[in-house]
């Protein structure tokens, strides 16, 4: 268990009280933990630098970054924004082109639906009014068109 | 005599049926203007008003339950929307419309002949 909560904000002294961080060293349960850079000292850091090999020194160079740079910005859309970007615009016609005829073509519809639904008025409405015995009411509605 | 045929020509049919026979009739007739229905299953199909149409079902599940499930259409200009078993009302996708369409104009061709016994 970590002395110290995981917002930094309380710490466990011995004896199970609890209360706020205290900087005195001897105060706190104190687990070293990797995670917590506990074993990262100055002598792991010096060892570290002495002991890269040269090709991981030439990667980050600042050298090389500059090349990798240079020669990405020589490049026409290096990294294909230019090409996404055109993708997603030539899709959206398309889309938008899609929704267009799918309107026009519900819009057409509803004309047809509206013709038929005048016709059924002026042929089953009609004739259902006129074989009706009670004005054409149901359930105390009225049916009319 | 003469009485009673002058009374027979201008006088319509009698009326011996409520608005709600008439609609049972023509829900009948609906019901099977789109091919056989399948056994166990009972289909209705009928113009409420000249806007609303139902489509209504009833069939016996698996467990020998009875069920039914009701479709209401809403046709306006602006569209044709869609409610089943009194949920909320949708707009219906294109192909449900053309189906529709295309019932209520069935409707209009075999409900007159089939029911009022005009042009037959």
């Amino acid at each position: 268990m970590s002395a110290i909560s995981d917002d930094n904000t309380q710490f466990n002294i011995p004896g199970g009280q609890t209360g706020p961080v205290d900087p005195q060293p001897e105060n706190l349960v104190y687990e070293p933990t990797p995670e917590a850079g506990a074993y990262w000292t100055q002598t792991d850091a010096k060892f570290l630098s002495e002991n890269l090999t040269g090709n991981d020194m030439q990667e980050t160079s600042p050298h090389d970054e500059a090349r990798w740079r240079e020669a990405l910005l020589s490049e026409r859309d290096p990294l294909g924004l230019e090409a996404a970007t055109q993708d997603v615009e030539r899709r959206q016609r398309e889309t938008d082109f899609n929704e267009r005829q799918k309107l026009q073509l519900m819009q057409e519809l509803c004309r047809q639906a509206v013709v038929a639904i005048d016709q059924t008025e002026s042929s089953v409405l009609a004739l259902r009014q006129i074989h009706s015995n009670d004005d054409g009411m149901v359930n105390g509605v009225k049916m009319a068109a | 005599m003469i009485k009673r045929l002058f009374k027979s020509r201008i006088v319509p049919k009698k009326r011996t049926a409520t608005t709600r026979e008439l609609i049972r009739r023509e829900a009948t007739v609906g019901g099977q203007l789109f091919g056989p229905v399948p056994a166990g299953y009972s289909r209705q199909f009928f113009c409420l008003d000249k806007h609303s149409w139902v489509w209504h079902e009833r069939w016996t599940d698996d467990k020998g339950q009875p069920q039914h499930l009701t479709t209401r259409y809403e046709v306006r200009r602006s569209g044709i929307l869609k409610a089943q078993d009194n949920q909320s009302y949708h707009y219906v996708e294109l192909d449900e419309a053309r189906n529709l369409v295309a019932a209520i104009e069935l409707y209009n061709q075999h409900i007159p002949r089939q029911v009022y016994g005009l042009g037959a």
